[in-house]
């Protein structure tokens, strides 16, 4: 079954993003699956979610967590079968929960059938689907992306006697996007899924899909014109269908995948993730007007995707040294939390389990720009395990309850894929979705009801924002609007009560509806509206003219 | 019962704005201060450069505004560093201004940002004034640097200064502070100077602030305050003092320092009296430093402006000092330019007998203070007479035999001080 077309319904999406591994294991084995997450989309539906992400579930040796994919037409057996998965995907749009599935264009796992005939002869078919050399000195301006395991991009592949391209790790060989019957098949790929009914993909790593001499191999030209060339097609074939860009660059250059509106329909803006927890660290706007200000227009079908945390680290790759310094020293003072460029935590272990700011955070998330997604398991501010290795401490096994394995599986704890979180703060006997249902005051209960409020209106996906400037810094506060319909966002980042003066003159005589509560506040006159907002508070106020 | 702040509505509604900071910059002008002013830049590099993490605010009070100033909302640009990176701070680098069409006392601009660091929580301070002409980002930072990093309360400056320059606080300040508070911090009056927050929270409780002198020397008083409060206090180098070009006459600067020092002892004996150990404050880099600087002196002129006033102030002098010290001040009067002499003890007694007949009010306060400044010009001609090819090494000598008869009739000063007087009840 098919939801029914809403051209836009990207941009009024709530992601909920998870892995099937970490939610419900159904069979007992000690790893979730399908069947298993399809028993859970009640839970997803109640907590007002509308959309999925999956994150890769394709048969692949599972060297790079899964981004290592073997078949990309398939599901890997420990999640399932092709069955379990439309099953899953039918039970969820019944619900009206939208699916967006993950697809790693750039690379495929080197225990892929296509690179097995592309090494196995010079002369086979396939030989071109990879990008080959006799040496390993072209492309010597591209930067090597694991500093930490590889030494260059090229590896050497003793069964042809040449090298292979690689700009991740060494197991996982390059595409030849210049080759167009790479560029057909992938796009069989995606018809494959679009036909099954999934709602858009999240493609990964797409700068480097295209390599040319004498350059990075990154955002060229050609890439965009692959991009391009699987919009077109996309949209005639599988209109409302959507695709998201994971390109972790700054706004101005991100703003070269939405094209003139015919590239992604949208793309993360990474640059804003790690400035909302430096802004509430600091107790001033200021990184996040900056970086806001910094973001170009984009075209008027395009969308942000905004974030807090996900399975990755917090990624400090677009920050100034200054910045990482100084995210590093507050967030990751302990070694064992950084990871590549960033810090491998969860939300609530970042916010030390603070859930006025905790709170905040989620405010900002689902006030700002872009459609937010949320990461399994922090709506009830799961805790993460820094000493898993990789960023293992943030993908532990969904905390259902406090029972055996969390509720998450009936398999002997060992036999779990990932150990989960025991520790008495944030172990599944402290944090789990069970206990939290029962309070109407609970960090999921008060979630749920952000997801709704949020929902109320269409102004927050569609809105524009306009940064008010009241003299106090400690306070980010903002119009967003819509047709006739504006709301006041005014976020208090520090850790006292403030006062501030905002400049409504343009509202004036508005009433402005605090939009959690339904309260009345008295109404905007021509001298500045004072308010106080306590420490970490936010408020949502609809200016109504009544 | 309600009581009208100091505070106009205005500057607290920009303080609330501000909320807590770990530093504040006050920078105090009386010509329309603006922020195209030397010491704003210095102010804002020094911050965005060197504590670019830190909640910070600068203030302009701005006395006898036209309405110039900081622009509400205006931000500073960013600055480029030696390798022409631009650099800025995390936060917003918050920029107010106290404004008055009338003109700022000392005192009232100091009570202001006494005010505001309490307000705002700030935890170190540092005081600029606008018409400092050399002012330069590392002043700020030197002087910031030991409050907010070591947890100094006190930070005086040393400048690089020339042989003849800074007469009144070699001759004066330094050596009779010295010798009666036990901690010798050389720049008593600093134009620019650091404190804590747990300082300016105390200087602004205790403080009586409607009283002229006050007003007229709030950074002697506080430089005092943390001197006799057993305050941590230190003594960092600037390097070279550029003298303001419209600098303040001897008459005023005599009136405003001395009259402020008189009247902190007056206020702070029970504290001094007591006796203190002599010890030492810490000094960040070196002690001080002689420079090259050209200054003009009229020696001649100093000597006629002594012996007019000896004569001419006889009868206020002979009820200010004693008969044997004025006599020996008389006696001087007839002495020509080669012979003049007013040497290191008869001066430590001239200046003890001052101090202590203020202490009496044997008359006027105002015109006592007065009083001293032929007297001053005489030591200042005896001085310059003295030292006309002294180098360094012998000014310094002269000027420690100066601390010590301060030391040796320190006694004789508390008797003095002491003896039930003219004036007293």
């Amino acid at each position: 079954m098919s939801l029914p077309q809403q051209p836009l319904w990207y941009k009024d999406a709530i992601i909920y993003q998870l892995h099937v591994r970490t939610f419900y294991d159904c069979n007992g084995d000690g790893i979730g699956d399908f069947r298993g997450l399809q028993q859970k989309l009640p839970y997803l539906e109640e907590l007002g979610i509308n959309t999925l992400w999956l994150l890769p579930f394709y048969p692949s040796p599972l060297r790079d967590d899964g981004y290592d994919i073997a078949d990309y037409t398939s599901v890997h057996s420990s999640y399932g079968s092709l069955d379990d998965f439309k099953a899953f995907l039918n039970a969820a749009h019944d619900r009206g929960i939208r699916i967006i599935i993950e697809l790693v264009l750039n690379h495929t796992s080197d225990q892929h059938p296509w690179f097995h005939e592309a090494r196995s002869s010079r002369d086979n078919p396939r030989r071109d689907w990879y990008v080959w050399s006799d040496t390993d000195d072209r492309y010597r301006h591209a930067s090597i992306i694991f500093l930490d395991t590889e030494l260059s991009n090229w590896a050497w592949d003793p069964v042809s006697k040449s090298y292979y391209w690689h700009r991740f790790f060494s197991h996982q060989p390059d595409l030849n996007y210049d080759n167009p019957a790479v560029r057909e098949e992938i796009w069989n790929v995606m018809k494959f899924w679009l036909e099954l009914g999934v709602d858009g993909f999240r493609l990964d790593a797409v700068p480097y899909l295209v390599e040319r001499e004498g350059t990075s191999c990154e955002n060229l030209p050609e890439t965009h014109e692959v991009i391009r060339e699987l919009r077109r097609r996309l949209d005639a074939a599988f209109p409302g269908k959507m695709l998201l860009a994971e390109a972790n660059l700054w706004p101005a250059d991100l703003c070269s995948y939405f094209g003139t509106g015919d590239e992604f329909h949208m793309a993360f803006h990474f640059p804003l993730m790690p400035r909302m927890f430096m802004a509430v660290k600091l107790e001033d706007r200021k990184p996040i007007i900056e970086i806001l200000q910094q973001t170009p227009q984009i075209p008027d079908l395009s969308q942000w995707c905004i974030f807090l945390r996900n399975h990755d680290e917090l990624t400090l790759a677009i920050v100034t040294d200054a910045e990482r310094d100084y995210m590093y020293d507050e967030y990751a003072r302990d070694k064992t939390m950084r990871i590549n460029i960033g810090i491998r935590r969860r939300l609530a272990p970042l916010m030390e389990n603070d859930r006025r700011r905790i709170e905040l955070l989620n405010g900002l998330l689902m006030s700002l720009p872009g459609t937010p997604i949320v990461y399994y398991g922090d709506e009830i501010g799961m805790g993460d395990n820094v000493f898993l290795g990789d960023r293992n401490g943030v993908r532990t096994p969904m905390q259902w309850n406090g029972h055996w394995n969390a509720g998450f599986s009936s398999a002997d704890p060992e036999r779990l894929y990932s150990p989960l979180v025991s520790n008495p703060v944030y172990g599944y006997q402290a944090i789990n979705v069970d206990s939290q249902r029962r309070s109407e005051h609970s960090l999921l209960s008060w979630t749920r009801r952000l997801i709704q409020v949020r929902k109320s209106t269409p102004v927050f996906g569609r809105g524009t924002i306009e940064f008010l400037f009241p003299l106090n810094h400690r306070v980010l506060a903002y119009i967003r609007q819509l047709g006739n319909e504006s709301v006041l966002v005014v976020n208090n980042l520090s850790s006292s009560a403030q006062a501030v003066e905002l400049d409504l003159r343009k509202y004036n005589g508005a009433i402005p509806i605090e939009m959690f509560g339904r309260t009345a506040f008295p109404r905007v006159g021509s001298t500045p509206y004072l308010l106080t907002v306590g420490p970490y508070q936010f408020f949502w106020f609809r200016l109504r003219r009544i | 019962m309600t009581q009208e702040s100091f505070l106009t509505d205005d500057f607290l509604r920009q303080l609330i704005s501000v909320g807590e900071v770990d530093l504040l910059v006050g920078i105090t002008s009386n010509e329309g201060g603006n922020t195209a002013n030397p010491a704003v830049h210095a102010a804002e590099e020094a911050i965005l450069r060197n504590f670019p993490r830190e909640r910070a605010v600068l203030i302009n009070l701005d006395g006898g505004s036209t309405g110039a100033g900081f622009s509400e909302g205006e931000e500073p640009g960013l600055i480029l560093d030696e390798v022409g990176r631009s650099i800025k701070s995390l936060r917003t680098l918050r920029r107010i201004s106290a404004r008055s069409r009338n003109v700022f006392t000392v005192g009232t601009s100091l009570r202001t940002i006494l005010a505001a660091a309490d307000l705002s929580c700030a935890r170190a301070c540092v005081v600029i004034p606008a018409s400092a002409e050399n002012v330069v980002p590392s002043w700020i930072d030197s002087l910031l640097r030991p409050v907010y990093r070591e947890g100094y309360d006190f930070v005086a400056p040393l400048y690089s200064r020339h042989k003849f320059d800074g007469l009144l606080t070699r001759n004066l300040l330094f050596p009779m502070s010295r010798t009666l508070f036990g901690r010798s911090v050389r720049e008593l009056v600093p134009a620019e100077f650091a404190f804590s927050g747990r300082l300016a929270a105390r200087c602004l409780a205790e403080g009586s602030w409607n009283d002229e002198a006050l007003q007229e020397t709030g950074e002697l008083w506080m430089a005092i305050a943390a001197l006799l409060g057993d305050y941590r206090c230190c003594q960092t180098f600037l390097g070279p003092k550029v003298r303001a070009s419209s600098g303040s006459s001897v008459v005023s600067a005599i009136r405003q320092t001395v009259n402020g020092l008189f009247w902190s002892l007056d206020s702070t004996a029970s504290i001094w009296l007591n006796p203190r150990q002599l010890s030492r404050v810490h000094t960040i880099g070196p002690d001080q430093q002689i420079s090259g600087e050209y200054v003009r002196v009229d020696r001649k002129k100093l000597l006629a402006i002594y012996r007019s006033g000896i004569e001419e102030l006889s009868q206020i002098l002979g009820s200010i000092l004693s008969p044997d010290s004025y006599a020996e001040l008389s006696k001087l009067s007839s002495a020509d330019e080669t012979t003049f002499h007013l040497s290191n003890p008869l001066w430590v007694r001239v200046v003890y007998e001052f101090a202590a007949s203020y202490h009496h009010s044997v008359l006027n306060r105002d015109h006592l203070v007065q009083a001293l400044v032929p007297i001053y010009r005489g030591r200042v001609a005896s001085f310059l007479i003295r030292h006309r090819v002294s180098n360094f090494e012998e000014i310094h000598a002269d000027i420690e035999d100066l601390n010590q008869q301060f030391e040796r009739q320190k006694n004789w000063f508390f008797n003095l001080w002491n003896m039930k007087g003219q004036g007293e009840s």
